[in-house]
């Protein structure tokens, strides 16, 4: 059985890989005692706990033979959605809300395979409306509409 | 304790208070009966608008909010065997067994009686309890607040079910992702990568939103999405005096366990359904008959989730403490009008304390009109199929999370805690620790300073302090409860090899 494919084995590195980031983010941080803490004193403790957990973590998933639950099925949501949102943190202050919300939902609505385009279109449109009454028209709230 | 109550009657029958409570209440129901929008994403969303209300107002509707749903989240969990509201799961087992019976309306109608009376006794409880605890917080230093959220802490990787080493592991990377941001010590800038976005700390609605929201449309989507619902019918929605008899006492236990769990740092509605689902069973001559349409098992879930959905108003009204990612943003609600959550709001806001928990009373009664003669408005809405409903829980995620701080960063944030969270869920481990360690990290870390530079150092004189004595060796007899079985299941193993 493939090693990285433990859930165990996988987790436990990514705690480790984590924990390790963290460490070196943290590396110029005073330290400081425990009377006068620093500000690198609790990154650094939690860090090599995490690294700590992440180790033993590791040590169980040579033991153990459970598998990551990750299936092909989720490929295509993950790629659909994770789109989706990108697109609305890029086009959100440059495009505007309609524009931004026309497109999350479009995205997103491909992670099914069932959609029809027209359905896909009346969803975007009907969505992009009532975000843009509901928070701009209704709530006054500071978003730009539209391209500036 | 019967006049402030009275008066906090008072302030919370006034016309905008009354028209927030119903308003809350009936979005609650909306977000809870919807499959994949909670409380947290509606919240989250509402909360940049709550700055336009009155803060007694805002508080009273976000409150709404958050039991309202536990109220919806049931109707879906009987009808359709989802739940609407992650803190319903349980009630799908017995709910929807019991629907298939063709007794789905007398499921409903014992969820919403048993909720409401968790919710008139979780009332009455915070009302009692909360001010000898506003007294004994006054009396708390930075140690005790310490031990506090060490205890909660320690409390929330017991209750997470599966692996007691990967919550442990949850809760050192939670606690780790929260000191990101300045350091309220000297202002340092501390793992913010050089993104001036970060220097305030990451975004919880994003991280919230990210590893439950995100992750569990994306969970849904490869289990197939859009499987054919089922709705069953609504008959009768009067149960018959057996059912009464089988489901009183349920409810009573429910309300107790939930009001308990609900006041622990951790703690709220998930939690409390759990327990009182397993309480149920363990305490039933027939346990058998559970996940084949046991009343027992619809009626304590559900009383529990809305009893602890109340009573973990709590910690956050008399100490300050947020004891989950709902209460963190009542806090930031209250912040938002200059209210600093803490001990001290029971003087100088009495009529904010009081109006909160009084309104309780009324949204409870409200929402049991709301679900019961009204069911078919809601029923209706379950027609609604999951693709078209999970591209708008995307972009009301977006759009939430874009709210809070109108900064692009916090919805990329959003994004890889979204992946964050698909890969914890795969590798076994749960997101509930992470969150609520992530939460309380800037607070533990900052009242363990303080703590330590009175104490000078030394660890022995901190923790001799009276109350931190006390808390910490509760927390001690916590965790040698989860410990030793784990020792000795693996002394055993040790053994046979």
């Amino acid at each position: 059985m493939p090693l990285l494919k433990r859930s165990d084995i996988l987790g436990g590195l990514f705690l480790v890989a984590v924990g390790g980031w963290a460490l070196w983010l943290a590396r110029a941080l005073p330290f400081g005692t425990l009377a006068r803490m620093g500000s690198g004193f609790a990154p650094r403790v939690l860090a090599i706990t995490v690294i700590g957990f992440g180790m033993v973590v590791i040590l169980r998933g040579l033991a153990s033979s459970d598998l990551i639950a990750l299936t092909r099925g989720m490929a295509r949501p993950a790629l659909c959605v994770g789109a989706a949102i990108f697109a609305f943190a890029m086009l959100v202050e440059r495009a505007g809300l309609v524009t931004a919300c026309l497109v999350t939902v479009v995205l997103a609505a491909l992670a099914e395979p069932a959609m029809r385009a027209r359905d896909i279109a009346i969803l975007a449109v009907v969505a992009a409306t009532c975000a843009a009454l509901l928070f701009v028209g209704l709530l006054g709230l500071n978003f730009p509409l539209w391209p500036t | 304790m019967i006049e402030p109550l009275l008066t906090g009657l008072l302030t919370a029958l006034t016309l905008g208070n009354l028209v927030a409570c119903l308003g809350g209440a009936l979005i609650g129901t909306l977000v809870g009966v919807l499959p994949g929008l909670g409380p947290v994403a509606t919240i989250a969303m509402l909360l940049p608008i709550t700055y336009h209300m009155d803060v007694t107002a805002a508080l009273i509707m976000l409150a709404g909010i958050y039991y309202g749903a536990q109220y919806g989240g049931s109707t879906t969990a009987i009808l359709v065997n989802m739940p609407g509201e992650s803190s319903s799961v349980v009630t799908c087992l017995d709910g929807y067994a019991m629907a298939r019976q063709g007794r789905a309306g007398v499921a409903l109608a014992i969820a919403a009686i048993g909720s409401f009376i968790a919710g008139c006794v979780a009332t009455l409880l915070i009302a009692v309890a909360s001010p000898p605890l506003v007294a004994l917080a006054q009396s708390f230093g930075p140690a005790e607040y310490f031990a506090l959220m060490a205890m909660g802490l320690v409390g929330a990787v017991i209750l997470a079910r599966g692996s007691i080493l990967k919550a442990f592991a949850m809760v050192a990377l939670g606690l780790l992702l929260g000191l990101i941001g300045t350091d309220v010590n000297g202002g340092r800038q501390r793992m913010t990568l050089g993104i001036p976005e970060l220097a305030d700390g990451i975004g919880f609605v994003a991280v919230a939103m990210g590893v439950f929201g995100i992750a569990e449309v994306l969970a849904s989507l490869a289990a197939g999405g859009d499987r054919t619902r089922e709705i069953h019918r609504v008959a009768s929605l009067w149960p018959t005096r057996q059912d009464a008899r089988a489901a009183a006492p349920a409810i009573a236990r429910g309300t107790l366990v939930g009001a308990l769990l609900g006041v622990l740092p951790g703690g709220g509605a998930i939690l409390s359904s759990f327990a009182a689902y397993a309480l149920e069973k363990r305490l039933s001559r027939t346990p058998e008959r559970f996940g084949a349409g046991a009343i027992e098992g619809v009626a304590g879930p559900e009383s529990a989730n809305n009893a602890g959905a109340q009573t973990s108003f709590v910690p956050m009204l008399a100490l300050g403490i947020p004891a989950n990612p709902v209460m963190a943003l009542m806090a930031g609600a209250m912040m938002l009008h200059g209210v600093q959550p803490g001990p001290q709001i029971l003087q100088e806001q009495p009529l904010l304390f009081w109006g909160v928990i009084a309104s309780m009373w009324i949204g409870n009664f409200a929402l049991l009109v709301i679900n019961l003669p009204l069911i078919g408005i809601w029923v209706r809405l379950l027609r609604v199929p999951y693709r078209i409903l999970f591209p708008l829980i995307v972009l009301v995620c977006c759009i939430g999370v874009y709210s809070v701080g109108t900064a692009t960063t916090d919805v990329l944030i959003l994004l890889v805690f979204g992946a964050v969270g698909v890969f914890l869920a795969a590798t076994g481990f749960e997101a509930g620790p992470l969150l609520l360690a992530f939460i309380l990290g800037p607070m533990l870390e900052e009242n363990f300073r303080r703590a330590m530079l009175l104490a000078r150092g030394d660890l022995v004189v901190m923790a001799t302090r009276p109350i931190t004595t006390v808390l910490l060796v509760a927390t001690a007899i916590l965790l040698a409860i989860v410990l030793f079985p784990a020792l000795r299941q693996a002394r055993a193993k040790a053994f046979t090899e």
